[in-house]
């Protein structure tokens, strides 16, 4: 059942400042990019509260707004797992201990880190998968927000997809990651300016907290839906035990995802020193502790407000129907303009990923090397465009097999688990090898997609999806694990002086020493604010035990 | 490049005084976002005055 808005005049008029803003961002930016450097990571010059809010913005999609207040009807308050145990642990891991090993190293990419530690092989092996799955989640991402844009406002599906990707690849082109970038941070400010009246304005209807606590006891939830722990040995729900959610969710697909996706390492790497890159996903970590309230706390309140859930009630629908309900024209404009910037956002960071990946991992490190910088930059640009058409042409192969783009996107969150995997032993044991490396990954990718292929044919059978994530990216990691070791006895490691820089206790000789007067501060200390933000999580924890 | 904290800000108190002049004219709801918008935008075109970069 499609919801439809009433948008009139005034809220066009706010869409169409918003993208003039945009694309003004774009022109602007492009004065400023003479290197590929400039183009790939803007330059390693911005400050971290730019980047951080960046990282931030680049997994706040709309698909991750409408997907979460979905999971806030259909979970209630257990949602949050996403956020306080699936998220912050990770990303102030990867800003404490990960980030120095990334930036330090002067790696372009994920996968170039993987080169410089492994070897070619296994650059290529991440390089081609997550290229694919770049183009594929943004062709996704696309579909999404041509289904949002022809339910809520009544535009025909390939004119948003085609609107939208000219929008994109028009500031991606011009601005390259800059331009990414500092549209991320707009949309994030304005997403919040559209959600929190509505949150606001929702509450108020509902009665308040203990209004809206009273009333989710009378739903099919019940008490279980305004607590995280308390039913997780029991029913709940998730139907998720706790153990499942601490080492699946809490460890193998969160560490996974947030440390070793480029999209979003990228942020990070473009920040302007050692110190602001391990901040970016620290500061980032505040504002995601927060997020729920703006995304399950909705959910939960559409909940109570309308009914018809899982049966006539599309779940995805929760927010479109609050800004029906509750925004008047104007408000409602700027709510519809931060559903369409978190959809570009989240399409432009897969492109600005795929645009660097292609470049420097697959063609300068396998097809042409040795050229000069701005034939990179061109490739660069051209990766662009090419990326953003595969992107198109994805949307319009997902309209016509709904079903087999999911099964995609569902398979593509397994793969950051092996990754993860090969990492974390990679950083830490010098005496891995290189071929331990490729054979791992490959391995653990490898047993991603059958244990993904076997739950979907039904050999094996996990209850929920959600449990089939969990077990599908932990058979991964095992495997990956057991398979690095094994290889990494009958090869040879490479000689420990190429490796400084790039495992754990072999630090670089001759790197510089790049902080900035100001950073020794206490609030610019990445272990002091990481440490806040983990006991933040647990403290908020409390609060809905 | 152009301090990003002026297009923020700039967007932003333009929001607002649309907003304003909208919820003046009917919506409580588009006046107080409006305000709030508005007062968010002045302090980021503030910031980026006084510390420049």
């Amino acid at each position: 059942m499609a919801v439809r808005l009433d948008v009139n005049l005034l809220d066009y008029a706010l869409i169409a400042i918003y993208f003039a803003t945009v694309l003004g961002i774009g022109l602007a930016a492009r004065k400023h990019i003479s290197s590929s450097l400039d183009f790939f990571l803007a330059g390693r010059g911005l400050p971290a509260w730019v980047t951080g809010l960046a990282f931030l913005s680049a997994n706040l999609g709309a698909i991750e707004i409408l997907g979460m207040a979905a999971n806030g009807v259909q979970y209630g308050a257990m949602t949050v797992h996403y956020y306080w145990i699936g998220a912050v642990p990770a990303m102030v891991f990867l800003g404490i201990v990960m980030m120095p090993f990334y930036y330090r190293s002067k790696v372009r990419s994920v996968p170039e880190f993987l080169r410089r530690r492994f070897n070619g092989a296994t650059q290529l092996l991440n390089a081609i998968t997550f290229a694919v799955a770049q183009i594929l989640i943004a062709g996704v991402n696309l579909y999404a927000l041509a289904i949002v844009m022809e339910a809520l406002l009544g535009w025909p599906l390939p004119v948003s997809v085609v609107v939208s990707a000219v929008i994109v690849l028009a500031y991606i082109t011009l601005g390259g990651l800059s331009s990414a970038i500092y549209n991320e941070v707009l949309q994030f400010f304005v997403i919040l300016a559209g959600l929190i009246p509505l949150t606001v304005l929702g509450l108020i209807k509902v009665g308040g907290v203990s209004g809206l606590a009273d009333k989710v006891r009378q739903t099919s939830l019940g008490e279980g839906g305004l607590h995280t722990w308390a039913g997780t040995a029991g029913e709940n729900p998730m139907q998720a035990h706790w153990i499942g959610i601490v080492f699946g969710l809490g460890f193998v697909l969160s560490f996974g995802y947030w440390t070793t996706n480029f999209a979003e390492v990228q942020r990070a790497l473009s920040a302007r020193n050692t110190n602001a890159s391990r901040l970016t996903p620290i500061i980032a970590a505040y504002p995601k502790l927060l997020i729920p309230l703006v995304t399950v706390l909705p959910g939960m309140i559409a909940l109570v407000l309308f009914d018809g859930w899982g049966q006539g009630q599309d779940y995805n629908n929760a927010i479109p129907l609050l800004m029906r309900d509750l925004l008047p024209n104007g408000v409602l404009g700027v709510a519809v303009t931060g559903l369409l910037a978190s959809f570009m956002a989240g399409m432009a960071a897969n492109i600005s990923g795929f645009n660097t990946v292609f470049t420097n991992d697959i063609w300068q490190a396998h097809v042409r090397k040795d050229r000069d910088d701005g034939y990179y930059l061109r490739v660069g640009r051209i990766a662009t465009v090419a990326g953003v058409a595969l992107g198109v042409g994805t949307a319009f192969i997902a309209a016509g097999y709904t079903n087999i783009m999911n099964y995609l996107q569902a398979l593509f969150s397994f793969f950051n688990a092996p990754l993860f995997a090969t990492f974390i032993i990679g950083l830490f044991w010098r005496r891995m090898t290189p071929w331990a490396g490729f054979w791992g990954l490959l391995a653990g990718t490898v047993a991603a997609f059958v244990s993904y292929v076997a739950y979907k044919a039904g050999v094996l059978n996990f209850g929920t999806e959600l449990n089939a994530s969990f077990w599908g990216a932990g058979v991964a990691f095992v495997v990956d694990v057991i398979v690095s070791v094994a290889v990494t006895l009958v090869t040879t490691a490479r000689p420990t002086e190429e490796l400084r820089g790039l495992v754990y206790g072999l630090t670089a000789v001759d790197a510089e020493d790049d902080a900035l007067a100001g950073d020794a501060r206490w609030y610019r200390s990445p272990v002091l604010l990481g440490t806040g933000a983990i006991v933040l999580a647990a403290v908020m924890y409390g609060v809905i035990l | 490049m152009t301090d990003i904290r002026l297009v923020i800000g700039g967007l932003f108190l333009l929001y607002g005084v649309i907003l304003i002049v909208a919820g003046l004219a009917g919506e409580a709801v588009n006046l107080w976002t409006g305000l709030a918008m508005a007062v968010f935008g002045g302090a980021f075109v503030v910031w980026s005055r006084v510390r420049r970069i």
